[in-house]
């Protein structure tokens, strides 16, 4: 049957014939059900999207950590062993080395040295683990709440919560991910499923080669089996109903099964003893992103305003506050204040409740009384949404890199704070003395990959293997303490690179001393040799 | 829908199988060395070195050469009568008890009641019912227990032992078995429990790893063991403990740097001496190589007299720089202790014999000029004097006097 076209919808031109457009809405969806999304789906991505282009895709990456971890990669890559004492320090010779992101490691380096992916790819995999992080999240609160905007606003608020953490690329941030995903499946009626049983403990093998966060998955599971137990409880106040929570007991044999899964790992239960271990370790202690989260921070300060609008929304808020929820939030909260790094769990956790809790306020302010109903899922929308994927791809260095062959320079892909040139330096001069290096350690991993077996360091950022003593000396000499000239004395140093910020009174002292000399300087970094070397 | 939660015991019994499953099949697939150290971690208590003790006595490095032109026999005599313990047995201190037992041994025999023999010097250090009655209870114990370990303690303080691991060293070169027993206040134990505790919290990096060298290698080089795991879980070697050893600048280390030498040269002698276990090849040249860069500044910067500056890393420039000042009994510390690792390096390491003889005669002058108060007043390092004047006529301190003394 002919379709009409409204008249007025007709324009006075003759030339257009009346009965040409047809009318899409008309058209029959005959993509499969798996294919259709809605757009809401769309938007939810769009936003997502619009986080991996604007602040990921792009982003220079931090000078820290990163290089530490390509290093170990590389180094596992080329032996195809994987080192059981730390293998590029040589004042760290003979010290147990756990390497519970030894999958990480690999991954990283293997991204960088490829010529395909190279910086571009480290960079997309970087948003593409923040935005799998914070999408996970969103969506829980999505599904949990049944609003997009607020799972939006879920995945938004984890973002801003824990920005400063995200912008170090490092393997915890597949852990963060993966703790993600997990809290998405424990918040979501997922865990009734019988595939449970097989993915959740093959997430956790996974994860445990890939990081040591693996045990935050664990807690976060016990957590929410303990709080499925105490929440029946406390509704029934019966104990006999609480320990007869079908649903809790799942949760625990799922806990046991995902603790053997962690064991296929080439450390074996060794990796849970350095979990144990790292966390204490006095080195770490004085790592200042190991502090307590405090109002000084500007992710402290972010963490008390996500704590106070919780509150508000859990004030008002009609839903009752399920007892795994509020153990996780504490649990989580505490560990913040504990160490800052800790921060990274609690930002999901409390991200997801202030979005279900404020949804539920949010309908109750305007005395909404059902949620509005999902439109209708259509592949459009996926065709929509597959667009747009593309379109942010486009528009990230891989996909420049990809599509028009156009490599970054690496001063535009890596952090300002990069040591580049001093790099560019130590790669042409053959003036470096055999012997230590004393250097900044968060430049020294890529300072060590640039200038390759040739530079030994002092130390790197990998503090919980490097000695104690060692480290402490480090410390005094990068804050130029009276007796930095017996340390370096001691550690047979006779290469000193000082960082112009952050070692302005070693300088001042190596100044003073008429045993080193000046022999390279730039807008970073100013590089001395001492005079007489010690062999 | 209760339905779709139940879990059938069939289940719950899989999962407890595979969780124990998993769990044992990874305890028992640890190297024991973890084993241990995740044992230790867990129970919160000490984790003890992985070596089995089957060798008891401790080696013995001793001198190469026998050469009378360097101290004759008169002149030895003379000045190991100024250096005998004759010490006061009130508030005796451990770091003079050390060096006497490294020099005399521990069955020295002076028959002579103003003398501490070899004995009395042990029993005083391994035995703290010895050692509260000289100090009496204002000090503390130098033996402490230390869970199944003895610790000894040590510092500045003079009722302790000075330096650490001195005490081990220096009962290893006196000769001390490790199946000789030690009474601290609350238990007997033996001296494989000192050295155990000894290995058991050996750091790489602390300040003075001289004589934790020496004292490991004169034990542990008879039964050809070269690493083990201390309390961080760290694998310590003599490879490692030989590089810490040459890192530092030569000023660095007690006594002007020279008992750093004379460890290296002692780890050297005994890894020939057995079978070239303890240390790598590689690691032996490179010792080699430093020793010989030693010998070099030794040559350079002895003075006319035959002494040897402080600062006798200065090597040609050692005149220049020394400071005028400097006290006579630091050059006595510089030349007794060349001395004392040349008598027992290889002749490829060894200056011309006049330098020797030069520095001899020296430091007999010295000694004979010198009050026996001020001798007892520094007797640590006349003690090495000593001992190294006894090297250079291939002997002992202890058999010269035995077979010097009338019965």
């Amino acid at each position: 049957m002919p379709v009409t076209v409204p008249e007025s919808a007709l324009s006075n031109d003759e030339d257009f014939p009346k009965e040409s457009l047809p009318d899409a809405s008309a058209l029959e969806d005959k993509t499969p059900d798996w294919f259709r999304t809605s757009p809401s789906s769309c938007l939810f991505l769009l936003g997502l999207g619009i986080i991996f282009v604007l602040f990921y895709g792009s982003a220079p990456l931090w000078h820290s950590d990163l290089w530490d971890h390509i290093n170990y990669g590389q180094r596992i890559l080329h032996t195809g062993e994987i080192p059981t004492t730390e293998p590029l320090l040589p004042l760290a010779k003979g010290m147990p080395m756990v390497q519970t992101a030894w999958g990480a490691q690999a991954g990283m380096a293997a991204v960088y040295t490829s010529p395909r992916l190279g910086l571009a790819g480290l960079q997309f995999l970087n948003g593409l683990l923040v935005v799998l992080a914070i999408g996970a999240v969103g969506w829980a609160a999505w599904r949990s709440s049944g609003s997009v905007v607020f799972g939006m606003l879920a995945y938004s608020v984890f973002l801003g919560v824990n920005w400063q953490q995200f912008l170090v690329i490092r393997p915890q941030l597949i852990g963060v991910a993966f703790f993600a995903v997990l809290l998405a499946w424990l918040t979501t009626n997922q865990k009734r499923g019988p595939a449970a049983w097989f993915l959740l403990p093959a997430m956790f093998t996974v994860w445990a080669n890939l990081h040591g966060s693996f045990a935050m998955g664990l807690t976060l599971l016990a957590i929410f089996t303990v709080g499925r137990f105490l929440d029946t409880g406390l509704r029934t106040r019966s104990l006999q109903l609480a320990l007869s929570n079908r649903v809790g007991w799942r949760l625990v044999l799922l806990l046991q099964l995902c603790s053997a899964a962690v064991l296929l790992n080439p450390n074996g239960l060794a990796v849970y003893g350095e979990v144990l271990r790292v966390g204490g370790h006095p080195n770490i202690n004085s790592m200042y992103e190991w502090d307590p989260l405090t109002l000084r921070m500007k992710q402290g300060q972010a963490a008390a305003v996500m704590a106070a609008l919780l509150l508000i929304a859990l004030r008002v808020s009609p839903r009752r506050l399920r007892t795994d929820h509020l153990l996780a939030v504490l649990a989580t909260g505490g560990l913040a204040l504990w160490s800052s790094r800790m921060i990274n769990w609690f930002a999901p956790v409390s991200a997801f409740v202030l979005a279900i809790h404020g949804a539920a306020a949010w309908r109750l302010w305007w005395r909404q009384r059902r949620r509005i109903a999902e439109p209708k899922r259509r592949g459009l929308w996926t065709i929509v949404s597959l667009g747009l994927c593309w379109i942010f791809f486009s528009f990230t260095s891989l996909g420049v890199q990809t599509m028009h062959g156009k490599t970054a320079a690496p001063r535009r892909s890596l952090s300002r704070a990069t040591p580049i040139a001093l790099g560019e330096f130590l790669t042409t001069a053959d003036a470096i003395p055999d012997g230590l290096v004393c250097a900044p350690a968060e430049w020294v991993g890529y300072l060590t990959n640039v200038r390759g077996g040739r530079f030994l360091p002092m130390v790197n950022l990998h503090v919980h293997v490097i000695p104690e003593e060692v480290w402490a000396a480090y410390l005094r000499i990068q804050n130029g303490a009276e007796d930095w000239q017996s340390q370096f004395d001691f550690y047979g140093i006779n290469y000193v690179i000082t960082s112009k910020v952050s070692n302005r009174r070693l300088i001042n002292r190596i100044e003073a001393s008429k045993d080193f000399i000046r022999t390279y300087e730039d807008a970073q970094a100013i590089v001395y040799l001492r005079k007489k070397e010690i062999r | 829908m209760a339905g779709r939660n139940r879990i059938s015991k069939a289940t719950v019994l899989a999962v407890q199988l595979i969780f124990a499953a998993a769990f044992t099949g990874s305890w028992l697939a640890l190297p024991p060395s973890e084993q241990n150290r995740l044992t230790a971690q867990i129970k919160r208590t000490r984790l003890r070195p992985d070596i089995e003790f089957t060798n008891r006595r401790p080696a013995v490095v001793s001198s190469l050469y026998n050469d009378a032109t360097v101290v004759s026999e008169a002149e030895l005599r003379a000045v190991l009568e100024k250096v005998v313990p004759r010490f006061s047995r009130e508030r005796l201190k451990p770091n003079y008890v050390e060096h006497a037992l490294r020099a005399w041994g521990c069955q020295a025999d002076f028959h002579s009641p103003k003398l501490i023999s070899g004995p009395q010097l042990t029993n005083f250090l391994l035995n703290s019912g010895q050692y509260v009655a000289s100090w009496g209870n204002n000090s503390l114990p130098i033996l402490q227990t230390a869970g199944n370990g003895i610790r000894i303690r040590w510092g500045g303080d003079t009722s302790a032992s000075v330096h650490h691991d001195h005490l081990l060293a220096s009962l290893a070169e006196a000769g001390v078995s490790l199946d000789r027993p030690v009474y601290t206040t609350n238990r007997e134990a033996t001296m494989e429990d000192v050295l155990s505790e000894a290995l058991r919290d050996f750091r790489l990096d602390e300040r003075e790893t001289e004589w934790s060298t020496l004292a490991f290698a004169l034990y542990l080089a008879p039964q050809r063991t070269s690493e083990w795991h201390n309390a961080q879980g760290r694998r310590i070697s003599f490879d490692l403990m030989a590089k810490r050893l040459m890192r530092a600048d030569r000023s660095r280390g007690v006594c002007l740097g020279t008992h750093r030498v004379y460890s290296l040269m002692a780890l050297l002698r005994l890894n020939k001496a057995f079978d070239s276990e303890l240390i790598s090849p590689l690691m032996d040249k490179t010792i080699f190589l430093f020793l010989q860069e030693t010998r070099d500044l030794v040559l350079a910067s002895q003075a006319s007299d035959g002494s040897w500056p402080p600062n006798w890393y200065d090597g040609k420039d050692a005149q220049v720089k020394g400071n005028p000042e400097a006290k006579l009994h630091r050059r006595v510390i510089a030349t007794g202790h060349q001395l004392e690792w040349l008598a027992i390096a290889p002749e490829s390491l060894q200056p011309p014999r006049g330098k020797i003889r030069k520095a001899a005669d020296w430091l007999i002058k010295n000694v004979n000029k010198t009050p026996q108060e001020v001798i007892d007043a520094n007797y640590t390092f006349y003690s090495h004097v000593g001992n190294a004047l006894a090297l250079w006529r291939g002997t002992t301190p202890a058999e010269f006097w035995a077979n010097e003394s009338p019965e």
